[in-house]
């Protein structure tokens, strides 16, 4: 075990899990997606590791990598303890809406909206969304506002659309 | 000069923007409405995005409920242990010292709760090392049935705090390990009509708490805050750790002084925000400044998640049901 990407894992394995679960709306591909992210750091140890692994993350999505990180390559390190809770059915329901809703209003964002406005979520502050993304620092700020402006809007396009379809 | 574009404002919001840069912007909103309106907006747009993002989060794992009872127990405790260990800086008349990492071994410390589930009292424990602050404190108070014993000893010496409630209708159970949060001093530990407007190395604008907690931030409706202050580290486990949580106090003429502590919660963390956990904190007993012999209300807290990826905390000199309907006044 290299103790190098055992301490990476733990710092940023829930991160990473996180944000390609929201990426992509499919957590068992998130997980596949994120254990081929560790398994590449462990074969070249990144010196600026944060937005490497973010920035492999990405890549990995993109490339639609399915197929390579499933083929074994799956690292048994540390599991972090997974989240569970107790939700009621109308809760459960009103979630599950929301989320489709929101997904969907994700999914018509451009590609470099979605990743800046992810990784803003995970903490990145405008230096590291420009080091992951490969956008210049200047442009964060104009990406973002424009990301979260396209992604509130057709969100509630949405919404509208749909109440007006079941009247 | 120019009006500010889209990208600087919610660069200012996000706390991206270089300082210089910072205090030109700010020159201008000072002075230009439109502005001001358009920094609203972004305000607004920020809290809807990552309302939206945290919405993505789906459960990890099927719902299992003795499981995820044990985990919700755990939340409320370590939600609890925060509120308890300002409680005590306040309580006792004492203030912690010195950094962090120099507060918190194992002692004695617990907490009674008001009447949640499981009424859990903490009691293994923070030994804490502790300087003696003007009020001493008057144990065995009247108004506090559930309450931690303050410490009867009163020297500059440290001084473990050890006390062991006994909620009579509580069950017995395993001691459970309260964290002391490293700046529970930050919090509260001054007399009720000075702690809310003392300076503070940490405090900070309203905009800026805005940028710290990452675009909104929850006030008490109908009261103006006398002072806003950064706290860095973690209210809860789960806290955002790229988020310092923020202190907001009011002073108000009929309730007195006010406290409402936030801080954004990890987005799996915040799954927890559909089962509210609610805890509520009983008061501890009233203390008497030395100098003027002038009584300190007891001070009662109440914790919870706001449904939005927000841990709050929220603690005032009142009984716990004024508490509730100053929790209400929360947006």
């Amino acid at each position: 075990m290299n103790d190098f990407i055992a301490g990476l894992f733990r710092q940023y394995h829930p991160s990473v899990l996180r944000m390609l679960v929201r990426r992509t709306g499919d957590p068992d591909r998130a997980e596949d997606l994120a254990a081929e992210v560790f398994a590449r750091a462990l074969a070249a140890p990144p010196r600026n590791p944060r937005p490497w692994l973010f920035a492999v993350a990405l890549n990995l999505v993109r490339e639609d990598a399915r197929r390579a990180s499933r083929q074994g390559r799956r690292l048994q390190l540390l599991k972090t303890e997974t989240p569970e809770y107790v939700e009621t059915p109308a809760d459960a329901f009103d979630r599950t809406e929301r989320a489709a809703g929101v997904r969907t209003a994700l999914d018509r964002l451009s590609e470099r909206d979605r990743e800046v406005l992810l990784l803003q979520a995970e903490g990145f502050d405008y230096d590291a969304i420009a080091a992951t993304t490969g956008l210049a620092r200047g442009a964060v700020g104009t990406t973002l506002a424009r990301a979260r402006k396209r992604l509130v809007q057709t969100y509630h396009a949405e919404q509208e659309a749909g109440i007006r379809a079941t009247r | 000069m120019r009006h500010v574009d889209e990208g600087t404002l919610h660069e200012l919001l996000d706390g991206s923007l270089d300082p210089t840069e910072t205090a030109r912007v700010e020159a201008h909103l000072a002075t230009c409405g439109g502005c001001r309106t358009r920094l609203d907006d972004a305000r607004a747009l920020i809290r809807d995005t990552a309302d939206l993002i945290l919405a993505l989060d789906t459960p990890a794992a099927p719902p299992s409920p003795p499981r995820a009872s044990l985990l919700h127990r755990r939340r409320w405790i370590t939600a609890f242990g925060w509120a308890a260990s300002i409680t005590i800086a306040v309580g006792t008349g004492f203030a912690l010292h010195g950094p962090a990492g120099a507060v918190g071994t194992p002692a004695a410390v617990a907490g009674a709760a008001a009447p949640p589930p499981s009424a859990v009292r903490g009691t293994a424990a923070n030994r804490v090392v502790v300087s003696r602050r003007k009020a001493v404190p008057r144990p065995g108070s009247a108004t506090t049935r559930n309450v931690t014993a303050a410490p009867n000893v009163a020297d500059k010496a440290a001084v473990g705090l050890a006390a062991a409630p006994k909620p009579e209708s509580a069950p017995p159970s395993a001691p459970v390990p309260l964290r002391m949060h490293p700046n529970a001093a930050v919090a509260l530990d001054a007399p009720a009509e000075t702690w809310a407007q003392r300076p503070d190395s940490n405090s900070i604008t309203l905009d800026e708490a805005v940028r710290r907690l990452g675009g909104s931030i929850r006030l008490i409706d109908g009261l103006d805050p006398v002072s806003v202050a950064r706290v860095p580290g973690s209210m809860v486990d789960g806290a955002d750790p790229h988020r310092d949580a923020v202190v907001v106090r009011y002073l108000d003429r009929r309730l007195g002084a006010i406290q409402l502590a936030q801080q954004r919660i990890l987005a799996a963390d915040s799954l927890d925000a559909f089962t509210p956990t609610p805890t509520e904190r009983a008061p501890f007993p009233p203390t008497t400044d030395a100098p003027t012999g002038r009584t300190q209300e007891a001070l009662a807290s109440v914790s919870w998640r706001d449904g939005h990826g927000f841990q709050m905390t929220l603690s005032a000199a009142v009984p716990v049901e004024s508490l509730a309907a100053l929790r209400a006044r929360v947006h």
